[in-house]
């Protein structure tokens, strides 16, 4: 493709798709191109999330930042060290912040697999300090095993499953009593 | 241990919290035996709302809970302490 025909479609693209729509069409081209995962650049550091995901990663590229007002909020009140717990940690976009400050210890938690494999990945890229400990578990009030819902498009909503739902959005995690 | 927490933050999503036929009462009746003060931020903002008594926190949630429990898009990060 020439330099003149790749601008046009650039310029066409910016012209018919707004945001969202490019983010769309940027996930359908990577599902075609057999990409899983996009790795974002933003206040809270270098964070994988899946293509799938509209709703974390989505805002996370567009705005280059999460929950701003929470996370600075999180770093004054901890800024003389403490102890944090991130329960329903996901990709890791709270808890990266919080680890900054080597005088906080941070425990995260999160139950869903796939999620806790970037979580993992994403401490690792991000937090310096080791002071942060990781748990592939949901925390309930009973020991054993619970079924999670997967919702498709967001990668936030992952709940205890009831009933219902295709087999494919559902994943297993142990449960500890807290 | 919640209980315990000096400062806790929540993701509050009215959607979520009705499909799961969630029981708003059971937060709020939590935050206002064990804290005094919070703050609610829309969850696409990034400018602090403000400080507030735990009861007018509390006053939002509910409104909220019920106007937003339709809407998939709306949520509020909410803190509260001590």
């Amino acid at each position: 493709m020439s330099a003149w025909a790749r601008r046009g479609i650039e310029a066409l693209i910016g012209r018919v798709f707004d945001k969202y729509d490019r983010y769309r069409l940027l996930q359908w081209l990577a599902r075609d191109q057999g990409i899983s995962g996009f790795v974002v650049e933003g206040a809270q550091g270098i964070v994988e999330g899946p293509v799938e995901d509209f709703a974390i990663l989505r805002t996370y590229a567009q705005k280059r930042r999460w929950a701003q007002p929470t996370s600075e909020r999180i770093a004054v009140f901890l800024k003389d060290g403490g102890s944090y717990l991130d329960i329903g940690a996901n990709i890791g976009l709270t808890t990266i912040p919080v680890a900054r400050n080597p005088k906080v210890d941070c425990v995260a938690f999160e139950p869903d697999p796939v999620m806790f494999a970037l979580l993992r990945a994403n401490i690792a890229r991000n937090c310096e300090h080791a002071n942060v400990t990781l748990h592939n578990l949901a925390l309930s009030d009973h020991e054993g095993t619970v079924t999670l819902m997967r919702s498709p498009g967001n990668a936030g909503d992952i709940r205890i499953h009831r009933s219902g739902g295709p087999a494919s959005d559902r994943a297993c995690s142990p449960a500890r009593s807290c | 241990m919640l209980a315990r927490a000096e400062l806790l933050t929540l993701e509050f999503w009215p959607y979520a919290l009705a499909g799961d036929a969630g029981d708003v009462t059971t937060i709020v009746d939590f935050l206002r035996a064990n804290f005094t003060q919070g703050e609610i931020v829309a969850g696409d903002s990034d400018d602090p709302a403000g400080t507030e008594p735990i009861a007018a926190l509390i006053d939002q949630l509910i409104k909220r809970a019920e106007s937003d429990r339709a809407d998939r898009d709306v949520y509020y990060d909410v803190w509260v302490s001590k």
